[in-house]
């Protein structure tokens, strides 16, 4: 019974269930007016806009070099003509959605720590308490709405840049025929895998604003303390993340048809 | 008539006992001065006041309601009868003068764009600032963003006050400035006010009545001249500045 006791205490259970508490908060104050319109704006255009060049880079060597390696994986078996049909479907439903939400999650996540952590360690969170603002509504809620609508558009505009990457290395590099290789991907592509792509980006939003508003709403002891509240943001958003994708690869069906 | 009432106010953190038993009333208008070593938990006992920290055990009452039983909400509310000066004034980073002193305005009160204006502008010449309305906090010295603190605060027309070592980091002559504008506040305006600092000097131009924290209990208080006068050895070598005596500071 003690050790029970003693393992429900240890730091790793305070610390998700104080996060989990957090985050339930800081989502359940979305809905409750005084709606935050203008941060909520702000900080769409700062995770949105601001994140564009990282995603699209990211994107277009994600599906060149896995473009590449399928190319060269399926022409062992003469099989290269079938490379592209699975392009689609991995970068829409797995890659794009994962690396997508990785990169936010050191730009923006670290970010978001940094600022409030700021915020925390110059007493300007307390400021706003005694102004009569709650700070996790006033800071933490506009950045989920904001991360969780954003992430899905960048992962939408991050599959059109994957798709192009496989493109320039399928057709203009290896030379496959341009109409074999859209009939290929098209041909076992799905709406669905889209959809899929998209749950999980709205799921990699939330994890990643409320991970790292947390950590920096959290922060202690001065410019270390924003340091450590930035690298923790980051490893703990990005494990979530993973975790996350797993879980809904077991939830999710792979396909609607049948 | 008392205004705020602490009783017996503990609080620790991990195996650290801050605030061992605090007990202290403060009139309606009157000026408190709680002063105390570095450490021995002044803003921990202010931030109790305001909600920012909930006590282990003990109370606190303003205008005869509990703050530690208020919910989040309620306090918010309550809220709109406090001014909070912090230490380093807490200016946010983000916003231009203008609308740090506005942001409390805009919380509190459905005044319209022109009426903020002149709030903002009354409330900055009120403390002896002009023209900064459009500057950034980053772009001021530390004792004008002390006095936009003391601007954001008196903007609100507050009937409390909490001052948080207002003078700690300035120089001799811009102290006695801020400790002047304090006692202007205090009579224009007739707040509450606690000012938690380890400046006596300023804490013998301002108060009306002085108590001294010291290890996690206020062990004396007084009018200014009592202070003065006292045969309490700690209260005595903590006056004088002196490192020789009762108090321990390693």
């Amino acid at each position: 019974m003690k050790l029970i006791r003693r393992f429900l205490n240890s730091s790793i259970f305070f610390l998700l269930g104080d996060m989990a508490i957090f985050s339930f908060e800081a989502i359940k104050n979305i809905f409750s007016p005084p709606f935050e319109k203008k941060e909520t704006l702000k900080q769409m255009f700062e995770i949105g806009v601001s994140s564009l060049q990282v995603v699209s880079l990211t994107s277009l060597f994600t599906g060149m070099v896995f473009s590449l390696q399928t190319y060269l994986g399926f022409k062992k078996f003469g099989a290269e003509a079938y490379s592209a049909s699975i392009m689609g479907v991995s970068i829409t439903k797995e890659l794009v959605p994962v690396l997508v939400g990785l990169m936010v999650a050191g730009r923006v996540g670290a970010s978001i720590a940094a600022e409030l952590g700021t915020m925390k360690v110059t007493e300007q969170i307390d400021a706003l308490f005694t102004l009569g603002t709650d700070p996790v509504k006033f800071l933490a809620s506009p950045r989920i709405i904001a991360a969780s609508l954003m992430l899905p558009v960048l992962v939408i505009y991050g599959d059109v840049i994957g798709i192009i990457g496989s493109y320039i290395v399928d057709v203009l590099v290896m030379e496959m025929n341009p109409t074999n290789f859209v009939e290929s991907i098209l041909s076992h592509f799905e709406v669905w895998d889209i959809i899929t792509g998209l749950i999980k980006a709205v799921s990699f939003g939330t994890i990643i604003a409320s991970v790292s508003s947390y950590y920096g709403m959290r922060t202690e002891g001065g410019a270390e303390g924003v340091g450590k509240a930035t690298t923790f943001a980051v490893v703990t958003s990005s494990v979530l993340i993973l975790v996350a994708d797993f879980i809904w690869g077991k939830i999710l069906p792979f396909s609607l048809k049948g | 008539m008392n205004h705020i009432e602490i009783v017996n106010l503990h609080k620790s953190f991990g195996e650290k006992k801050v605030l061992r038993g605090v007990n202290l009333t403060v009139k309606r208008g009157e000026t408190f001065v709680v002063i105390g070593g570095s450490g021995t938990g002044k803003s921990v006992l202010m931030k109790h006041i305001v909600g920012l920290i909930k006590p282990d055990k003990g109370d606190i009452f303003v205008d005869g309601e509990s703050i530690v039983k208020m919910s989040k909400k309620e306090l918010l509310k309550k809220m709109r009868k406090f001014a909070y000066v912090f230490q380093g004034a807490a200016l946010f980073d983000s916003l231009n003068i203008r609308e740090n002193i506005a942001f409390g305005l805009r919380r509190f009160f459905d005044y319209s764009e022109d009426e903020i204006s002149n709030i903002v502008r009354e409330s900055l010449e009120s403390v002896g600032l002009f023209d900064v309305e459009q500057k950034m906090p980053s772009e001021l010295s530390g004792g004008m963003k002390k006095r936009v603190g003391l601007a954001r605060a008196i903007a609100l027309k507050p009937e409390i006050i909490l001052y948080d070592e207002p003078t700690t980091g300035l120089d001799p002559v811009m102290s006695d400035a801020i400790s002047r504008l304090i006692n202007q506040i205090s009579e224009k305006y007739r707040v509450t006010s606690i000012v938690i600092t380890h400046d006596m000097k300023s804490a013998f131009t301002i108060a009306d009545r002085i108590g001294m924290l010291y290890q996690g209990e206020i062990i004396e208080t007084g009018t200014v001249e009592e202070i003065k006068n006292t045969s309490n050895l700690i209260l005595k070598q903590f006056i004088e500045g002196s490192s020789e005596g009762p108090i321990q500071f390693i």
